[in-house]
């Protein structure tokens, strides 16, 4: 059962030295119940895309055009205040640094009941107060460090209590952007272990934004390739792994660094594109080993192959 | 000879000319404008500013544009004049306090230890101190006097120069390269007159027009309380004093063109400084 | 909550040695300066006769070292000296005499300039880069760079002259006060205590304008700093992250307002100074009968040890506020410990 539908996004910086179209009519659609990784370089318009979601772009970044229907609705067509009673109801968000995420001023606990509150007036203070322990504990923080300060936890820990904000009213879909990157590596691990408990636990759908394809593909169902702003690939994890049909995508997967070194680790060749003025055709042209004439010239279409979707001419 | 090229070299880096910008321009035409003026105050106006024209209390007119005062001085004279006094105060006071404080914060920061510890607790207390009360009391000791004045008004800005020239040359001589050159052998004066002070300079120039703009504020302050250059020397701030009572009795144009000659003036300064500090630290545009 | 014990009481050690600078600093400002500080002010022409029996009476006669013994062991005592001339009068005593007035200009000059500049900065962060903020970034230079017994001659002239609306010097009507004793010295505070509205309501008039003048000078600082602080919190994370959790626009710009007026606090340690500057010459513009009238006027009498006792008591003053902000400060950020 398909959960968000995102049809043709367009989201535009405008900044001082040009337009940045940062996600150009991308199309993507989850089920109940899902994880995607969503994977990309910096700059290629994955954490936009997620932000889009849930509108909570910076002021120089617009929705130019398309459509993300959530449980059946156009959240782009919500008012301000209808979009409101959704984020962190129904779609919550995971960001990448739980040190400056949460409030240092403010404890742990009353981030939580805030959120609560915000969402269930009808819950007593102390009801949501137990809700918070309960989350906590659910994410793994002791209940009794429900006073403390963000400062006074460990930076695996903020997560966890990130985590606890996002999950505790059980919305719907979970945006995590990049929430393992500022954390070293068994830490990581955990935390991802937590979010996958978690879907399984409350049928939650996750969509895990992260430059690590490696990390995305251990733990999601699918995997969305982005590029440029355009969206390359997206097909089950396995598939796309072991099968990548784009160029970039194989590019990807050949830059993964093997701990046993049982393989040669290729870059691939060139720098992303500057954003403002990308290249004519398939934006991933200049930096293509396949690269046809045709290429520099026409935008590909998006096209469906052994059931996933592919952004390239070698497949017309 | 070496420390002059860095300068120079300083200055053209950072463009000053080319990347200007509307209230380092505005502030520039203020500044310019009234030094200009007072330059020429000869030409500008036939009456001398400490002669009484035997007109008394006249209202502002053609041949008074500010009016006369109590004394039958024309208003638009010591206004003029008034500026070459507020000017001669404030540049020497800050150059001292400059030529003080500088050398100062760059020992202290460059060599730290016991010493700049002393010194940095002396100039942090001096600093917590009301500025004006502080030069009040250097001035009263002293006798009112334009020497005194700009001494006394040099000792209250001493330490604004010396914490933030420490506090750059600290995080100067952390930079890697500077690191490096001393790592090759580089001697401490070389270091300073190559790369620290080079580096200071920007912000010693931002600093120096917002720190001008501060002790036109205190001199007017000095004299209006009676603490500066005597009567009849030509000046805003004690022609605010002399001009208070008249000014009760409906004579508004004995003090209205001072007053608006201070802040003028020191608004000027202001946006230069401000201007300055837009230039040398362009805000970053963030695109996610 | 011990750690914030351990700060507070390493942050008042720590004021020990800056009183001991500040009362030294004194010392040699009022002693050691070249030139003789009776003789200079009193001026040449006066009868050495006289410049001596004053110099007798205020100890100037003693070695250097004594006096400044003297002098520090007097204050550790709550010694203050005694005025030279007004009868011998302990100089506390008159201080506590004019110190009221200053306190309640200042609360209330300070009041408005924080109102003023807490409302401008916070609409400046929050439209950063339009028309409406750079528009108040004039506005905090202009009220800078005003010069505050300008700005108070010309609200004299519009609302005391011109309009007759406000009285334009001193604190309070003398006829009201005949057969009136205050209790704390802060007539606003007074009035009430003693059931005399009249008083409180008179005492507000008089405020009026002198806090004005006070509050909009000071306010530009106020408007860059809160502003400079707005914009740098609305760029963090954590606010992102409040409105990503469906808060409401003002409960996200309360969290907004905390984390970006706690820096402001520092400064407004730092802002004493300048208040206090800036209350000395509302006090003499508007005649009103604090500690900077009181001090000029004993200059212009050279009443040695009550200018030495007073310029003591801002510096002490001055301490003691930084100090009371630090702490305050340790206890709204939990952040601040040792």
């Amino acid at each position: 059962m398909t959960l968000l539908k995102i049809n043709n996004l367009k989201v535009y910086y405008y900044t001082r030295r040009g337009i940045v179209k940062a996600v150009d009519n991308v199309s993507l659609a989850m089920n109940k119940g899902e994880m995607v990784g969503l994977v990309g370089e910096s700059g290629s318009g994955k954490s936009t895309l997620g932000l889009s979601i849930i509108r909570v772009l910076p002021p120089q970044a617009k929705i130019i055009s398309g459509s993300v229907i959530f449980n059946g609705t156009d959240l782009l067509k919500l008012s301000e205040r209808e979009m409101r009673k959704i984020r962190g109801k129904e779609i919550s968000m995971v960001f990448q640094d739980p040190l400056t995420s949460l409030d240092p001023l403010q404890k742990i606990g009353d981030q939580i009941v805030e959120t609560i509150l915000e969402h269930e007036p009808n819950i007593s203070k102390q009801e949501a107060y137990n809700m918070a322990k309960k989350a906590l504990q659910e994410v793994g923080i002791p209940p009794d460090r429900i006073g403390n300060y963000p400062h006074q936890l460990s930076g695996g820990q903020r997560q966890r209590v990130m985590i606890a904000l996002a999950m505790v009213l059980k919305p719907k879909l979970i945006i995590a952007d990049e929430p393992t990157t500022a954390l070293d590596v068994i830490v990581q691990d955990r935390i991802m272990e937590l979010l996958s408990a978690l879907k399984k636990e409350y049928g939650m759908s996750i969509l895990f934004i992260t430059h690590d394809l490696a990390l995305a593909a251990e733990r999601s169902d699918k995997i969305a390739v982005m590029y440029a702003g355009h969206l390359y690939e997206y097909g089950s994890s396995t598939d796309v792994v072991n099968k990548p049909l784009h160029p970039y995508t194989e590019g990807l997967i050949e830059s993964i660094p093997d701990v046993f070194m049982r393989k040669e680790i290729k870059e691939i060749p060139g720098q992303p594109p500057d954003l403002t003025k990308p290249p004519s055709g398939c934006r991933f042209h200049p930096r293509c080993p396949y690269r046809m004439p045709k290429c520099s010239r026409e935008e590909p279409p998006i096209l469906q192959v052994n059931g996933r979707l592919v952004k390239c001419w070698l497949y017309s | 000879m070496n420390i002059v090229n860095a300068i120079l070299e300083k200055l053209k880096t950072m463009g000053l000319l080319r990347n200007s910008n509307a209230l380092f321009k505005a502030g520039i035409i203020i500044v310019a404008g009234i030094i200009i003026l007072s330059a020429l105050a000869p030409l500008l106006t036939p009456y001398s500013p400490i002669v009484g024209t035997g007109d008394e209390l006249a209202p502002p007119s053609l041949k008074h544009p500010m009016g006369t005062n109590n004394l039958g001085y024309d208003m638009f004279s010591r206004v003029l004049y008034g500026a070459r006094t507020v000017l001669t105060v404030v540049v020497s006071a800050t150059l001292l306090s400059m030529a003080i404080g500088v050398p100062l914060g760059l020992i202290s920061g460059y060599y730290g230890g016991k010493v700049d510890r002393a010194i940095s607790i002396v100039m942090d207390s001096m600093y917590a101190f009301p500025s004006l009360i502080l030069a009040l009391a250097i001035a009263a000791v002293l006798g009112a006097s334009l020497i005194n004045a700009i001494i006394a008004i040099a000792v209250v800005y001493v330490p604004t120069y010396f914490r933030m020239v420490r506090g750059q040359t600290l995080s100067i001589k952390s930079l890697l390269y500077v690191e490096a050159a001393r790592a090759l052998g580089a001697s401490d004066s070389r270091i300073i007159t190559r790369y620290v002070f080079p580096n200071l300079l920007p912000t010693v120039l931002v600093v120096f027009s917002m720190n001008i703009a501060d002790a036109i504020l205190t001199e007017a302050g000095l004299s209006f309380l009676g603490f500066s250059v005597p009567p009849p020397t030509p000046d805003w701030g004690a022609d605010l004093r002399v001009g208070h009572s008249f000014m009760l009795a409906g004579y508004w144009w004995l003090v209205a063109f001072p007053g608006l000659m201070i802040m003028l003036l020191a608004t000027g300064f202001a946006l230069i400084g401000e201007g300055l500090s837009d230039i040398l630290n362009p805000r970053r545009e963030a695109v996610g | 909550m011990a750690s914030l014990r351990t700060y507070v009481i390493v942050r008042t050690l720590m004021t020990i040695p800056i009183v001991l600078i500040l009362l030294t600093l004194v010392f040699i400002i009022l002693r050691v300066m070249p030139g003789d500080p009776i003789t200079s002010m009193v001026g040449m022409k006066a009868p050495p006769e006289y410049i001596e029996m004053l110099k007798e009476k205020a100890g100037l006669n003693k070695p250097l070292i004594i006096q400044y013994l003297d002098y520090l062991f007097g204050i550790l005592r709550g010694d203050f000296g005694r005025s030279l001339i007004w009868g011998e009068r302990p100089v506390l005593y008159e201080i506590f005499d004019h110190l009221p007035a200053t306190i309640e200009l200042t609360i209330f000059g300070f009041a408005v300039s924080v109102i003023i500049g807490l409302i401008t900065g916070t609409i400046a962060g929050v439209r950063s880069g339009t028309k409406t903020d750079n528009a108040l970034r004039i506005y905090s230079i202009l009220a800078y760079a005003t010069f505050i017994p300008w700005l108070g001659m010309m609200f004299q002239l519009i609302f005391g002259v011109y309009l007759k609306l406000l009285p334009i010097s001193g604190r309070i009507e003398p006829s009201l006060t005949i057969d009136w004793k205050p209790v704390t010295g802060l007539y606003v505070l007074d009035g009430i205590l003693t059931g005399r509205l009249d008083i409180t309501i008179d005492a507000l008039k008089h405020l009026i304008l002198p806090s004005i003048t006070l509050g909009i000078v000071l306010s530009g600082a106020y408007t860059r700093l809160v502003r400079a602080n707005i914009i740098e919190v609305l760029g963090q994370d954590f606010v992102r992250a409040a409105k990503a959790r469906g808060l409401s626009e003002i409960k996200v710009l309360r969290h907004v307002l905390k984390n970006a007026f706690i820096p402001v606090l520092t400064m407004m340690g730092l802002q004493f100074a300048i208040l206090l500057t800036g209350a000395v010459l509302t006090e003499t513009t508007f005649s009103w009968p604090g500690m900077g009238t009181f001090l000029l006027e004993r200059i212009k009498y050279v009443d040695y040890t009550t200018i030495q006792g007073t310029i003591v008591f801002f510096a002490l003053f001055v301490s003691i506020v930084n100090l009371v902000v630090d702490i305050l400060y340790a206890l709204i950020d939990p952040r601040i410990r040792y």
